[in-house]
C-alpha cells in the first residue's frame, strides 16, 4: 500500500512539470491581427573556438592532456590548441636557435610538461614575449618537427611538439 | 560544479581514470578484508615496493612494456610472502619489511646509476606518489585493467567460502579438506595483480591505504565477514570516486587526495560505529 501511494505521489509530482496546453488564438482576435508572424530561425550551435582548450582546467588535467599530446602526437596534429602555463625561453648557441615554451607542472610540482610555440607573425624577443617564468595563455595549431643532435659520435633524431601560428593572449 | 565536471568528462583520459579507479578500488577492498584479518595489512606496501624495484629494472633495460617484468616479479614476491601462511619461519611483518625496503633501495639505486631519463626524481616521485599516472592511461591499459578486474571479481565470488575459511583458521580449513596452501597461493596472485594495477592509481607509497582503510572502516560498523566485505567495497568505490573527482577539479595529486578521502571516511565510520554502539547500550 505504501509503495503504491509513493508511486502515485511520484507520478503526481512528475505531472506538475507538464506545460500547460497553449490555447491557439482565433483569427478574429485583436492580437492575431496586429502582431506580425516572426520568422523562426533555428539556433545554430556555437562551434568551440579550439579543438583542445586546457587554459581553464585544473593543473592535474592540463598536465595529463599535454603529456598525452607529447606521447601520442599523431592524434593531435592539425588541431587547434589553447593552453595556459609558464613561459620558458632557451637559446641554443651551437645551433643558433631560440626555443619558446609554454609548460605546465603536475600536481606534486616535481614534473613539468610543455609545448614549444612559434608565433604567427615576426615577433622580437623579449619585447613581444612574456617575461621569463610568467604565466600566460597561448593558442596555436599543434604540429611536430624533427631535430637531429650529435653526441659522442652518434647522431640522434628527436621529434618535438610545437604550436604553429601561435598567438599570445 | 556539475557543468565543470561534465566539461572534464569530455577528456577521454578522465573517463579512463574514473573507470580504472573504481575497478581498482573495488578489487583492493575485497582482498583488503582478508589481508587485514590475516595481519598482512602492510603487504600492499611491501609488494608495491617490489613492483617499484621491478619497474626500475624494466626502465634500465629499456623494456617497451614494463608489465612483462613487473607482474611476474610481484606475483613471485606475493607467493613467497603469503604461501607459507601462519607456519612461516620468518613471520609476515618481518618478511614484508625485508623485501619492501630491499626492493625500494635497489630500485632507486639502479635508476640513479643506469637510467637515461631527463628527470629521474620526477619519474620516481610520480611512481611513488601517483600524482597523475591514473590520468595517463592508454585505452589498451584500460582494457587490460577491466579484464583483470573481472577475473579477480569472478575468482573472489567463486571461491568466497574457501577464502573465508582460509582467512580465519588455516588449520581448520586444512582439516576440513580445503587446501590452505592452494588458497593462500590464489590470494597471493590476486593481491599481486591488484597491487600492480593500483600503483597507477595511488602510487607505490600509498597503496596500503586502498587495502586497509575500507576494511577497517567497515569493521567499525559491521561485524560479520559478508557485511564487512560488502560495505568495504562500497566505501572504497565511493572514497576513490570522490578523491579522483576532487583531485581533477582542484588540481591536487590524485593518490594523496584519494587517501585523504579514505581517512575522512574512516573517521566518519568510527563516529557512526560509536553512535550505534551507544544506542544499542
Amino acid at each position: 500500500m505504501k509503495i503504491f501511494l509513493s508511486f502515485l505521489i511520484l507520478m503526481m509530482l512528475c505531472s506538475c512539470g507538464a506545460k500547460e496546453k497553449e490555447v491557439p488564438l482565433s483569427d478574429d482576435t485583436a492580437e492575431a491581427q496586429t502582431e506580425p508572424e516572426e520568422e523562426i530561425v533555428p539556433e545554430q550551435e556555437e562551434k568551440p573556438a579550439f579543438d583542445i582548450d586546457i587554459s581553464e582546467v585544473s593543473q592535474t588535467v592540463a598536465y595529463a592532456q599535454i603529456l598525452d599530446m607529447a606521447s601520442n602526437p599523431d592524434n593531435y596534429k592539425g588541431k587547434s590548441v589553447r593552453m595556459r602555463g609558464t613561459f620558458f625561453y632557451y637559446y641554443d648557441q651551437a645551433k643558433d636557435i631560440a626555443y619558446y615554451t609554454c609548460a605546465v607542472q603536475d600536481a606534486t610540482l616535481c614534473c613539468a610538461q610543455g609545448i614549444e610555440f612559434e608565433l604567427a607573425e615576426d615577433k622580437v624577443y623579449p619585447d613581444d614575449y612574456p617575461a621569463e617564468n610568467a604565466i600566460f595563455t597561448v593558442s596555436g595549431i599543434f604540429d611536430t618537427y624533427q631535430e637531429t643532435t650529435e653526441a659522442a659520435g652518434n647522431v640522434y633524431t628527436f621529434e618535438y611538439c610545437i604550436l604553429r601560428d601561435a598567438v599570445i593572449e | 560544479m556539475i557543468d565543470k565536471l561534465m566539461m572534464y568528462l569530455q577528456f577521454p583520459f578522465v573517463r579512463y581514470a574514473l573507470i580504472v579507479g573504481v575497478l581498482i578500488a573495488l578489487c583492493s577492498s575485497l582482498l583488503g578484508v582478508t589481508l587485514v584479518l590475516k595481519r598482512y595489512s602492510f603487504i600492499g606496501d611491501g609488494l608495491s615496493h617490489v613492483a617499484f624495484g621491478a619497474m626500475s629494472i624494466a626502465t634500465v633495460m629499456h623494456l617497451s612494456d614494463d608489465m612483462f617484468l613487473v607482474l611476474p616479479v610481484t606475483i613471485l614476491s606475493a607467493v613467497l610472502l603469503l604461501r607459507n601462511g601462519q607456519n612461516a619461519k620468518i613471520k609476515g611483518d618481518a618478511m614484508i619489511a625485508m623485501i619492501s625496503v630491499g626492493a625500494l633501495a635497489f630500485g632507486y639505486l639502479l635508476v640513479n646509476l643506469f637510467s637515461s631519463s631527463a628527470n629521474i626524481s620526477g619519474d620516481v616521485c610520480s611512481t611513488l606518489f601517483g600524482s597523475t599516472s591514473i590520468l595517463t592511461l592508454r585505452s589498451s591499459e584500460v582494457w587490460l585493467c577491466v579484464i583483470l578486474s573481472i577475473i579477480i571479481l569472478a575468482l573472489y565470488v567463486f571461491f568466497y567460502h574457501k577464502i573465508f575459511a582460509v582467512t580465519f583458521d588455516e588449520n581448520f580449513a586444512d582439516a576440513t579438506g580445503t587446501s590452505a596452501k592452494r588458497y593462500n597461493l590464489l590470494i597471493a596472485v590476486i593481491i599481486a595483480v591488484i597491487i600492480v594495477l593500483a600503483i597507477n592509481l595511488v602510487g607505490s607509497l600509498l597503496i596500503s591505504a586502498l587495502v586497509i582503510f575500507p576494511a577497517l572502516s567497515a569493521m567499525r560498523i559491521f561485524h560479520s565477514f559478508k557485511s564487512v566485505t560488502i560495505f568495504s567495497a562500497v566505501f572504497s568505490v565511493i572514497a576513490s570516486l570522490l578523491g579522483l573527482i576532487a583531485s581533477i577539479l582542484a588540481g591536487t595529486p590524485v593518490g594523496s587526495t584519494i587517501v585523504a578521502a579514505d581517512v575522512l571516511g574512516f573517521l566518519l565510520c568510527m563516529l557512526i560505529g560509536k553512535m550505534v554502539r551507544r544506542k544499542a547500550v
